[in-house]
């Protein structure tokens, strides 16, 4: 009986309702199948999909366990519409944000479901993972494991000390975690999953039936999330940056991720190197959890501005290669470098 | 260089290289064995020449065992990665994977004997001792040599065995999977098929890389008393846990009974016997013996070209000799990996301290003579710099 209720449960729309990128919400509303008329016919799976996206750029990565529709069927099909108007308005921030909001709001319904349907999410997702045995749990302390393979894949946006394979329980090809820590995982994974899709969407011209929603968007993104870029001015001393340096600041504007440790040394660099607290923000907009009040304090804080008045000194090599963000073991750097400010003074002594 | 010592640089290694083919064209040949080859890129150094051949491809072991009898290379090597086009240039190649390789090098371990044996010779007046790396009598310049003792071979052993404990019990890796291999001079290469294991790229290696380094840890996380005095409501330590936690509290386990501080912590182990700085000198020590040491570059980088199992170190002359996992404890490289046949050999010794080799011991030969040495001897002094062939 509890099984049949299980089963029920993960065919129904409810699931797919809150797992619109599961494979079998691709059957039912087929995006490659589906023309553009078909997908705006309706009308009100339109302004469901509008509403996604103005969330996902509220709340970014705060995205909690909300339906956009009281119709399973609107809020299943609003997902792959959305992923649609991100990809005519072309805008590579929006599509980041709506990648990073729709896997933070699958995460939120994933850490209050049961193990049932995460097991239907890692097995569609292709993620090696499941609950650990008695033995396994008694022997690690920990009640779920995930491949080494998928989990070595699945940090690589997550830079915590936590995260890092040396400081976790690895055992039979296994990697031991809480309930929440896989969960986080496998929110890397949709995330991922989600911004390929975006990259496959082609939209080479935009709909009419969608083209004022785009244009809207296009509004909201100019005026009230307009993000000032690095300016030219910025960039004229790159040159003289270290190579973990260049490789954190390429890896922010393409909008890729940087964990903490990685933000807080890059800004530390650059006010090190005497860049205004104005200059080291407009590097982070193009994260898609980028949120310009909250970055400011960030930098300020690093600079000294803020809380205890102390300046943050930028990390020796040691602590970047730590945290796995030296670049080609400093073969790159001149010899007896030990900390990434030393790199343009070093550098000059050598080339003469 | 006069030209007498050029011709006798030219006839010794012409010596060698024939050492080598009569090695290369053996009947049977040499085990060589690669997995895959069709899609792996092959290359070798020739003797004499400066560059390395690359982007070889051979649809089989066969083909390639007859273009190491016809080459005769120095150094000979086969691909970590897999390709779709194996002698396609670099970018075209279609990288299709990695098997997962590890390098154990006895002079990157600190080890204690290196200080004993670092020599400098002059290639007139054998071993020297000068400020200005010049030869004190004739002012040739001093050449270095890379001396491999039992001690370095012992230091390289135990950090393979930790490493092939952690590769089976942590990462799961079956015995099937696992390839062991002498480097041929002073270390150990260990390479991993898995499957799964494959497709990581270069920060998931790097990743694995700094696990078994110790890189990076922080025992708080392991739940271990390593920071502040709540140490009563850490998770209580049981000798048979598994990853580093159980490596470090079997290590402070054996610290402890060894130091005699805590009689009965084996029996009932737990964190509430020691005072907080206490455990934590007792856990440093834990992790700098049990870390292993293996070299971080070759292991993150999924472009690397592997020395062929069984071919031939134009280091030394020794195999590059495949172990099995069962002799990894006993396997005796200065015997089992000195394959080279032939007559005995006179060669002049600039120096050399005492060594063994093929069942034999040698040396210590204190000052430029004339001696003969069995060809695996031979070959390895010469490689080493250490001799050329006599003038007869």
């Amino acid at each position: 009986m509890a099984r049949d209720v299980t089963s029920f449960y993960l065919s129904s729309k409810e699931f797919l309702a809150k797992y619109p990128f599961h494979s079998r919400a691709r059957g039912y509303v087929t995006l490659a199948d589906l023309s553009v008329d078909e997908l705006v016919r309706g009308g009100g799976e339109l302004v469901v999909a509008e509403r996604r996206i103005v969330r996902a750029l509220e709340r970014g990565e705060d995205a909690g366990a909300v339906m956009h529709s009281d119709d399973p069927d609107e809020e299943i099909v609003s997902f792959p519409m959305a992923v649609l108007l991100a990809a005519a308005v072309g805008d590579r921030w929006l599509q980041r944000r709506l990648a990073l909001y729709e896997s933070r709001r699958a995460e939120a319904f994933l850490q209050s479901d049961d193990d049932a349907a995460l097991h239907e999410v890692l097995s569609d997702l292709g993620i090696t993972a499941s609950r650990c045995g008695r033995d396994e749990e008694d022997r690690t302390g920990y009640p779920y494991k995930i491949s080494v393979a998928d989990y070595l894949r699945l940090i690589r946006g997550l830079d915590g000390a936590e995260w890092r394979l040396v400081n976790r329980t690895v055992w039979r090809g296994w990697v031991f975690t809480t309930r929440s820590e896989l969960v986080r995982l496998v929110a890397e994974e949709i995330e991922s999953r989600i911004l390929r899709r975006l990259e496959e969407v082609k939209v080479p011209r935009v709909p009419e039936q969608i083209r004022e929603v785009v244009e809207r968007i296009r509004g909201m993104l100019a005026s009230r999330y307009a993000r000032r870029l690095p300016s030219a001015e910025v960039s004229r001393d790159e040159a003289t940056w270290p190579p973990c340096m260049l490789a954190l600041k390429s890896a922010l504007l393409s909008g890729s991720k940087v964990g903490h440790f990685g933000n807080f040394a890059f800004a530390a660099f650059l006010l090190s190197a005497g860049y205004s607290v104005e200059d080291v923000v407009s590097f982070y907009a193009q994260r898609p959890d980028f949120n310009e009040r909250i970055a400011r304090y960030q930098v300020e804080h690093i600079a000294g501005m803020r809380g205890s008045r102390t300046k943050y000194s930028v990390p020796s090599c040691q602590t970047m290669r730590a945290h796995g963000l030296c670049i080609e073991d400093g073969r790159l750097c001149p010899k007896g470098i030990r900390n990434p400010r030393q790199y343009a003074r070093l550098r000059g002594r050598t080339t003469g | 260089m006069t030209s007498v010592a050029a011709r006798v640089q030219d006839k010794t290694l012409r010596f060698v290289r024939a050492v080598f083919s009569r090695y290369y064209r053996s009947e049977p040949p040499p085990p060589i064995e690669v997995r895959e080859p069709q899609q792996r890129e092959f290359a070798y150094w020739e003797f004499g020449k400066q560059v390395m051949v690359r982007h070889l491809s051979f649809q089989s072991v066969g083909e390639l065992l007859r273009r190491l009898a016809e080459v005769v290379p120095l150094h000979a090597y086969r691909s970590s990665a897999y390709f779709r086009y194996p002698a396609a240039p670099m970018e075209e190649k279609g990288w299709e994977g990695a098997d997962l390789v590890f390098d154990i090098d006895a002079d990157h371990l600190d080890l204690p004997c290196a200080d004993e044996h670092s020599y400098r010779v002059c290639p007139v007046h054998g071993l020297r001792n000068s400020d200005d790396g010049k030869c004190d009598e004739c002012g040739s310049g001093l050449s270095d040599v890379e001396w491999v003792c039992d001690r370095c071979i012992e230091g390289a052993r135990a950090e393979l065995i930790k490493l092939l404990n952690v590769l089976t019990d942590d990462f799961g890796v079956s015995e099937s999977e696992i390839e062991v291999g002498f480097s041929g001079n002073r270390g150990f290469h260990v390479v991993v098929y898995t499957e799964r294991l494959r497709k990581l790229d270069q920060m998931a290696r790097r990743e694995i890389v700094t696990y078994l380094t110790c890189e990076g840890i922080d025992p708080s996380l392991l739940g271990l008393p390593w920071k502040g005095r709540r140490v009563r409501s850490l998770r209580r330590p049981s000798l048979d846990e598994p990853g580093w936690r159980g490596r470090i509290v079997r290590s402070v386990a054996s610290q402890l009974e060894r130091s005699g501080e805590v009689q009965s912590w084996l029996e009932d182990p737990d964190w509430g016997a020691l005072r907080p700085s206490r455990w934590r000198e007792l856990i440093s020590r834990a992790i700098s013996e049990e870390r292993v040491n293996v070299d971080p570059v070759v292991t993150q980088d999924v472009h690397r070209l592997v020395r062929l199992p069984w071919s031939l170190n134009g280091k030394t002359g020794l195999a590059a000799a495949r172990i099995p996992l069962d002799r990894v404890e006993d396997f005796d490289p200065f015997e089992e990996a000195a394959v080279l046949k032939g007559p005995p050999v006179r060669v002049r010794v600039l120096f050399a301290p005492r060594f063994r080799i093929g069942g034999g011991e040698y040396g210590p030969f204190e000052g430029p003579a004339e001696v003969k040495l069995p060809v695996h001897a031979a070959v390895y002094l010469i490689l080493k710099g250490l001799a050329t062939l006599a003038s007869q």
